[in-house]
């Protein structure tokens, strides 16, 4: 039997609260300068036209993202130039709620007919944000939404490295976008979750999380020959689990998370010795970075020199399903520049979670990151990325 | 070859049968439904297959009762209630069942609009190509929110479908030694995109009375169109234009 294709990533794209492009987020996450203002990562101050008549806030992100990725990866973005990708696997828990949340209410109050509130509602399936972006690219090849809360676009990317080695897929592209809304905002402050001030991922005070909003985008491709002078780098594995013990905690001692990192790193056929990195989940919450810690703190006690583990979230907010998009796109940037980021707004580690952490950015080969997102209903999904032309 | 090992539906005396135990206290329709769906097909499997089996759950709408619930008190009495925020989420019904099924492989919840049910067995097929899992659970439900019946039919006009709701569960594995029981029909392959309706003879079963005019009923329609043939395909118009087709035979 032929060995399955390995998934080389040619293109990566981003629009956040701090950047509006790959290399923008990156050179902000270097310096430390977030995006996060009285507490949220909204995307403001867009130029004019940037917001196309008609082109919803997310699907507009999204595409801004994906047309960064296609061009980098050198696929062509219009109708009929260059190469297409077979898929396009889109991730959001928001979809295009902005346009009919308000509405929504209006409309149970009596003050908007059904007509014209059946005309925005028309936004509601999540599969709306996904028409919006076929059309802004001209795609008409298979699609598939992934709405599994903050593991989404994790879950996405997994998805598509496991199409193309099966052979399905070729050339997926993998987009996730989220957008800031009454719902998650509200709904994040019922739980108690939300962080006033800059999130403090991993700090003995942390406080809460940063919502955000925004989208990243990865091409993925089956690696040949041709794709080896392209190859920003690979995903080389990839493991998804559940918890099965809460409905919006993860299990306390990472017992998922632990599960889907081991998976992960078998897929990939990596060693933890070999992790120069670990991009954490970590959204600054208590028990988020609790629960990672135990999980991280147990796959690595038995490596002499544990791999650094950080949170970029203070710098670009937590983009709920798209964080893993927007957060691999940092990894990938990560290989191509061997520079490890340090976890932003960490003053005081907690003595708890046995993790070790990065003063500064550092300067290394980085050959393997391990990629964590942790989500509601106890889903767990990890990504083990290479540097291209190290693959097993 | 993915194997169809079981299939399950719900009805309407199974989902509020279902809402008074007091597990099911906090759950919303939804979770109700797609358990009802899946309540038999989980009995007739042993319970360390279960523990090892992953779960790709799709619905169009989501939760939109407790969307609605949620926005609605907190614009009338300033109240953000989390309970209806934590069951608002698209995969709010993945993590409920989850727990009561003890579930610990992956889970994945999608949402395509009317491609859902379809997206749903290509990802379970996914799953089971990779060798995650085994055995997952294919379930979809889609319920409709009594405030707002009447803008949900008019958006759904255009479609051709109705506006009800239900839910079903297929049981997939590449394992069908694992079970007691026999298994049901087996797929080649999975959905395939063509551009023209297929000439050999295929089956796409109506919405007739028998299946509820729901977003998601396309798995509930190729459970009836498997049983009522040995073999064939199934077929269901995209809405850009072409068609998907699925072919399928049952043991001789």
């Amino acid at each position: 039997m032929a060995a399955a294709p390995r998934v080389a990533i040619t293109g990566v794209g981003a629009y956040t609260c701090a950047g509006r492009s790959a290399s923008e987020l990156w050179a902000n996450a270097v310096a430390g300068r977030s995006g996060i203002r009285d507490g949220v990562g909204r995307i403001d101050g867009a130029a004019p036209g940037e917001e196309k008549e008609n082109t919803a806030r997310s699907t507009f992100f999204a595409a801004h993202a994906a047309r960064e990725a296609m061009a980098g990866a050198r696929w062509g973005t219009e109708r009929g130039s260059g190469s297409k990708p077979d898929a396009l696997i889109f991730a959001t828990t928001t979809g295009r709620i902005p346009a009919w949340e308000r509405p929504l209410v209006e409309h149970l109050r009596g003050n908007l007919a059904a007509e014209p509130f059946a005309e925005v509602f028309r936004s509601q399936p999540l599969s709306s944000a996904l028409d919006g972006l076929k059309q802004e690219l001209a795609f008409d090849g298979r699609t598939m939404l992934v709405s599994s809360a903050c593991s989404a676009a994790t879950q996405a990317l997994a998805l598509g490295a496991m199409w193309i080695r099966q052979g399905r897929a070729k050339r997926v592209l993998v987009v996730g976008a989220e957008v800031l809304c009454d719902l998650t905002l509200a709904g994040f402050g019922s739980l108690q979750l939300l962080a006033p001030e800059g999130a403090r991922p991993f700090d003995r005070d942390r406080a809460g999380i940063n919502l955000s909003e925004g989208a990243g985008a990865v091409c993925l491709e089956a690696a040949t020959e041709e794709t080896s002078g392209r190859a920003l780098a690979t995903l080389a594995g990839y493991g998804l689990s559940t918890d099965g013990y809460h409905m919006t905690s993860p299990h306390p001692e990472g017992r998922g998370s632990f599960q889907a990192m081991r998976q992960a790193l078998r897929t990939a056929s990596v060693r933890p010795d070999e992790i120069s990195w670990v991009h954490a989940h970590g959204t600054g919450s208590k028990h988020n970075d609790a629960s990672e810690g135990a999980a991280l703190a147990h796959l690595f006690s038995e490596v002499p020199t544990a791999p650094y583990v950080s949170s970029t979230k203070r710098i670009h907010g937590h983009a709920l399903g798209a964080s893993g998009a927007i957060e691999a796109v940092l990894c990938v940037e990560a290989i191509r520049r061997n520079t490890i980021l340090p976890t932003a707004g960490l003053g005081t580690p907690d003595a708890e979670i046995r993790v070790r952490h990065a003063a500064g950015p550092v300067e290394q080969p980085v050959r393997y990151i391990l990629k964590n997102t942790l989500g509601f209903g106890g889903t767990n999904a990890s990504l083990v990325f290479g540097a291209p032309g190290g693959e097993r | 070859m993915i194997y169809l090992m079981g299939a399950g539906f719900a009805t309407e005396a199974a989902t509020d049968r279902i809402r008074m135990l007091p597990d099911f206290r906090k759950a919303t329709r939804n979770m109700a439904m797609a358990y009802a769906s899946l309540e038999s097909v989980v009995a007739s499997t042993p319970a360390e297959v279960i523990r090892e089996t992953g779960l790709v759950f799709g619905s169009s709408h989501g939760e939109l009762e407790t969307t609605k619930e949620f926005l609605k008190t907190l614009a009338e009495q300033k109240v953000a209630r989390p309970i209806y925020f934590q069951n608002s989420l698209h995969n709010s019904t993945v993590g409920f069942l989850a727990m009561k099924l003890g579930l610990t492989a992956p889970t994945i919840t999608l949402s395509n609009g009317m491609h859902t049910a379809e997206d749903v067995f290509e990802a379970a097929r996914t799953l089971l190509l990779d060798g995650a899992v085994d055995t997952v659970l294919a379930t979809v439900a889609d319920g409709v929110v009594a405030e707002l019946r009447s803008v949900m039919e008019m958006n759904h006009g255009p479609t051709g479908m109705g506006l009800g709701e239900g839910a079903a569960t297929l049981l997939l594995t590449t394992r069908p030694e694992k079970f007691a029981q026999p298994w049901i029909a087996r797929f080649a392959e999975g959905f395939r995109i063509v551009r023209a309706a297929p000439s050999a003879p295929a089956r796409c079963v109506p919405n007739a009375d028998s299946v509820p005019d729901y977003d998601t009923n396309l798995l509930e329609r190729l459970a009836r169109a498997v049983n009522d043939a040995p073999s064939g395909a199934f077929f269901v118009a995209r809405r850009d234009g072409g068609f998907s087709e699925i072919a399928w035979e049952r043991p001789a």
